[in-house]
């Protein structure tokens, strides 16, 4: 029916105000959660990160319109229920295309793996010298007794906390996790297929060759000492996918450029080969779907790797107890912008209690910059930590500076493990071969040494310190070509 | 501060448009807009809100004396010395170290280049303040006695960063006279949603896909495919992206009281170079059209002197998108096509859908220059675009970039065309013949800001990525 003139501008003028209070209600009630300041959260637990902060006011700052944007940039990273507004938002984007196959990296690009062993020093771009003074800082070795904090004590002071405690979930993955982040270089480049995610690796020439270089000045201090073992562990793309799609993804053959590594390692350092072993049980489940790293079965062929190489008697899986812990979403899950077919299949983190013991101490890193000591779990009840954060039920996460007694072995045996994230799974297999096993997460010991007043923060003091036999670097393939993390490393490694 | 965020939509224009409705009197309602227009200029830094006070003096000053001044000589030569002067500042914060790069390429010297912050949004507001005194040179615009209201008239925070140029007899009665409409406020509703989501979720979404595929570090090793599917999505972010704020401009000026002429018209549906010309950034094309290319003569001369004319034009509209060779050497590519669609072929005899392709093409070849400032970047594009880097003609990741976003480029360009405006009038049509369309109709238009603001707010809210192209001009 026609509308008539009259009741055509009646419905109109209704239509508008209606229109008109709508949009403006709408402002005001986004305008008024955003002024409610004390629901804006600090960290974002999925993105395992904090938030940004409020920025600190300066007249430069002001000046230079640094300080306004610093404003806005606050206002909308701790915006009240930002997270809900993403999470929608990622569902709308699955609408953009067809979403089953996507490859999130950052435009690096791999280089070709050379053949056999190079000149690593041509190939760092390294002058001698520069190496030379590098390792000339490494010799005095202080001792223990200039701390200002009584630490590294061994067993003798359990300090704090159950592990139950409600409050210790505050390093259950965040805060202790954004030391090392950014150092987290696998979580990077992302193949997704069918809710898989799958770290991409590309190997670096330059940075690969540094790696070695530090590597072997490394072994060259510990001669005599203690035996080094290198251990590269690869990321997923290497091993769960074939040769073809792997390919495809331009990331490199991790194989290849794992025994490359090896071959310009100094002979003394005994070298893990790995690769080939995961790739042939990579119809298990043995990296996760939705994080970067492998599953505590992926490392436990990894382990039985190494103890061929040590020449001991690896332990049946059977032998473990373990937890289960459904529901994780990991770091793919969150790199990726929260894709939804992860989200429709999370992963499942098995966890498999040392038998020996399962009590560690670990120094957790506070934001001002001091640690604290906890007494902890190798493997720990995550049940209760967000589903972002499960892996962390390994080896007490990230922290700085870890170490375990384990009382069932007496016969004074002694291994550290240099680590990144990867050997996370892996160490609670390690805790039923020696007495005191200790562990540092090399991207946050140095900061740790600082607190403790240990004035060398080198691998080779710790070592001397602890009369150490072992000394295992458990880092993954990718991290060894990252620069930063060289960086970091440079300042240990000796 | 950007339109496109957060704290603009839901602390500054939220509290704007409530002020502007509560306070009544024209005077205050001035004094308030005033202060949010220095409020917001003065968020990319006070330091630049001297500058904008001061430029807005010199010609407020220049414009006052060409009014009062009887002699010819004395008006001209205040106008003369206002433009020189502002050229000038203009020239010193814009020009300065692009000038002084190339006298190094040259002659071997400054060794030491200053590095000159380029204030936001002083292209705009500079040409926005010429426009003025000119148009009170030439008595087409009321002299403004009052320093603050001109002040206001080149700080509108509408528009002062990011265009349209408006000109100032255009704005002058609402400055001094504004009522708010209650369909104008229901029309800027609209388009200021509009835009804020044809920026948020449009132009961003295009832009990461452009810059995915398009990145400096492995353009060289960029498919064929990968990178015309790149340059299409910049072509598309380009448009969307500035279009976006024009459109939010006009939106939140219908909504207190403010009409500013249309910035753009569907310039991706040109059928010719010409036409393109016509349709993009009018506020800028018209402004060198009224105040250099009509002035130097236009096209009533001889032939040698038109083309003159239209490649000084053309050399300044390049210049005047940013101090780099390829803005200058994309004014004129411009100016080279302008020629010959004059002088050497009559597109008319070029069938429709052939002439829009053809269009189409220069247009976004166009864009190639523009996007890479790098000289040898932009040689990597355009080689690549023609299979000459050595790649094949697809791969995996520029392939799944594509499929993952496809549905998304296609409705982006379906967003560049006039289907939607013309769908929205076909729905306001038959709102006027049964009462059931008028119910669908009430519906959509009440509807459809909330939900364009909400998918905003979702895409602005995970959104780090915000860059405005059209800032650094």
């Amino acid at each position: 029916m026609r509308p008539t003139k009259q009741e055509y501008q009646r419905v109109r003028l209704l239509t508008i105000h209606i229109k008109h209070l709508l949009f403006l209600g709408f402002l005001v009630l986004m305008c008024f959660i955003g002024l409610l300041w004390f629901f804006r959260p600090k960290t974002s637990v999925v993105e395992n990160r904090d938030l940004t902060e409020f920025p600190t006011l300066t007249l430069q700052g002001v000046l230079d319109g640094s300080f306004f944007s610093g404003v806005a940039t606050w206002y909308a990273d701790t915006y009240p229920i930002r997270e809900g507004l993403i999470d929608q938002n990622a569902k709308l984007q699955q609408l953009y295309g067809i979403r089953t196959q996507r490859l999130v990296t950052n435009g690096e690009k791999a280089d070709a793996i050379p053949t056999g062993p190079v000149d690593l020093e041509a190939l760092a771009g390294q002058t001698t010298e520069a190496a030379d003074t590098t390792q000339s800082t490494a010799h005095p070795a202080p001792s223990d007794t200039a701390a200002p904090v009584s630490v590294e004590s061994g067993a003798s002071s359990p300090v704090t906390t159950d592990p139950q405690a409600p409050e210790t979930t505050a390093f259950s993955g965040h805060g202790a996790a954004d030391v090392t982040g950014e150092l987290e270089k696998a979580g990077n480049n992302i193949y997704i297929l069918d809710g898989a995610g799958y770290g991409v690796y590309y190997f670096n020439e330059k940075n690969s060759a540094r790696y070695c270089l530090l590597v072997n000045k490394l072994a060259k201090n510990l001669a005599g000492k203690s035996q080094l073992y290198s251990m590269l562990c690869p990321i997923s793309a290497g091993v769960m996918l074939s040769d073809e799609v792997r390919d495809s993804t331009g990331s490199s053959d991790e194989n290849a450029a794992a025994e490359w590594f090896y071959q310009n390692m100094d002979p003394s350092v005994k070298t893990v080969s790995m690769v080939n072993t995961l790739r042939a049980h990579n119809d298990e489940y043995i990296f996760f779907r939705t994080d970067h790293h492998w599953t505590a079965l992926g490392a436990y062929y990894a382990y039985r790797e190494w103890c061929k190489v040590k020449g001991v008697t690896p332990h049946e899986l059977s032998e473990f107890q373990t937890y289960e812990f459904p529901g994780f979403l990991g770091t793919f899950y969150s790199s990726s912008n929260k894709d939804a077919s992860m989200a429709a299949k999370p992963d499942t983190v098995t966890a498999y209690i040392p038998n020996g013991t399962n009590q560690m101490q670990m120094y957790v890193a506070n934001k001002d910059g001091t640690f604290t000591e906890y007494a902890w779990r190798v493997v720990n009840d995550v049940s209760n930590y967000a589903k972002t954060q499960l892996y962390a039920t390994f080896a007490g996460g990230d922290q700085a500076y870890n170490y375990v007694h384990n009382e069932a072995i007496t016969d004074g045996s002694s291994v550290l493990i240099v680590k990144d994230s990867y050997a996370n799974a892996f160490i609670p297999f390690l805790i039923d071969h020696y007495e005191y096993i200790y562990w540092i997460d090399f991207r946050n010991y140095k900061k740790w040494c600082g607190w403790a007043g240990i004035a060398d923060p080198s691998i080779s003091a710790l070592v001397e310190r602890k009369s150490i036999q072992d000394v295992i670097l458990c880092q993954n393939i990718s991290i060894a070509g990252s620069s930063s993390a060289l960086d970091v490393m440079e300042g240990i490694f000796k | 501060m950007v339109f496109s965020s957060l704290i603009f939509v839901f602390l500054f224009f939220t509290a704007n448009i409530i002020t502007q409705a509560v306070v009544t009197d024209m005077r205050k309602k001035n004094i308030v807009m005033l202060a949010f227009s220095l409020v917001f200029y003065a968020w990319g830094g006070i330091q630049y809100v001297p500058l904008l006070m001061g430029m807005t003096f010199i010609c407020w000053y220049s414009a006052l004396l060409i009014a009062r001044r009887r002699s010819q000589h004395d008006r001209k030569l205040a106008l003369i010395t206002c433009v020189v002067l502002v050229l000038l500042i203009l020239g010193i914060f814009k020009y300065t170290g692009f000038f002084l790069r190339n006298v190094q390429l040259l002659l071997g010297f400054p060794k030491v280049i200053p590095e000159i912050m380029l204030p936001i949004g002083i292209s705009f507001y500079t040409f926005q303040l010429l426009s003025y005194v000119i148009d009170v040179y030439r008595g087409d615009a009321e002299v403004q006695e009052k320093y603050w209201l001109l002040l206001l008239y080149a700080s509108l925070f509408h528009q002062c960063v990011a265009g349209p140029i408006v000109r100032y007899r255009d704005v002058n009665q609402d400055i001094l006279h504004r009522r708010v409409k209650m369909t104008e406020l229901s029309r800027g509703i609209t388009r200021f949603t509009v835009g804020l989501a044809k920026k948020a979720v449009l132009a961003n979404g295009c832009a990461v896909v452009a810059d995915t595929l398009l990145a400096a570090k492995g353009l060289a090793e960029q498919s064929v495919l990968g990178t015309w599917v790149g340059m299409i999505a910049f072509t598309l972010q380009i448009y969307l992206d500035f279009s976006a704020y024009s459109d939010m401009a006009i939106g939140m000026g219908l909504m207190c009281g403010f009409h500013y002429q249309e910035n753009f018209n569907y310039p991706y549906t040109a059928d010719s170079v010409t036409d393109f010309w016509r349709r993009w950034h009018i506020s800028l094309s018209t402004f060198f059209r009224d105040y250099v290319y009509i002035p130097l003569g236009g096209n009533r001369c001889s032939k040698g002197r038109h083309i003159l004319n239209l490649f000084i034009v053309w050399g300044l509209t390049g210049m005047w998108h940013g101090p780099s060779w390829n803005f200058i050497l994309w004014g004129l590519y411009y100016f080279v096509f302008l020629v010959i669609e004059k002088y050497l072929v009559d597109t008319e005899r070029i069938a429709g859908p052939l002439r829009h392709a053809l269009t189409m093409l220069i247009v976004l070849f166009g864009w190639v220059l523009f996007k890479f400032e790098d000289t040898a970047l932009l040689g990597t594009a355009l080689k690549g675009m023609f299979g000459l880097n050595g790649n094949s003609f697809t791969a995996l990741s520029s392939r799944l970039v594509f499929q993952n976003n496809m549905f998304f480029l296609a409705f982006c360009v379906v967003a560049v065309t006039p289907l939607g405006k013309t769908l929205g009038n076909m729905l306001k049509n038959l709102s006027q013949k049964s009462t059931s369309w008028l119910t669908v109709y009430g519906i959509w238009d009440a509807a459809l800001p909330i939900l364009l603001l909400i998918m905003s707010s979702m895409a602005l809210a995970g959104n780090s990525y915000n860059p405005f192209l059209y800032f650094q001009f």
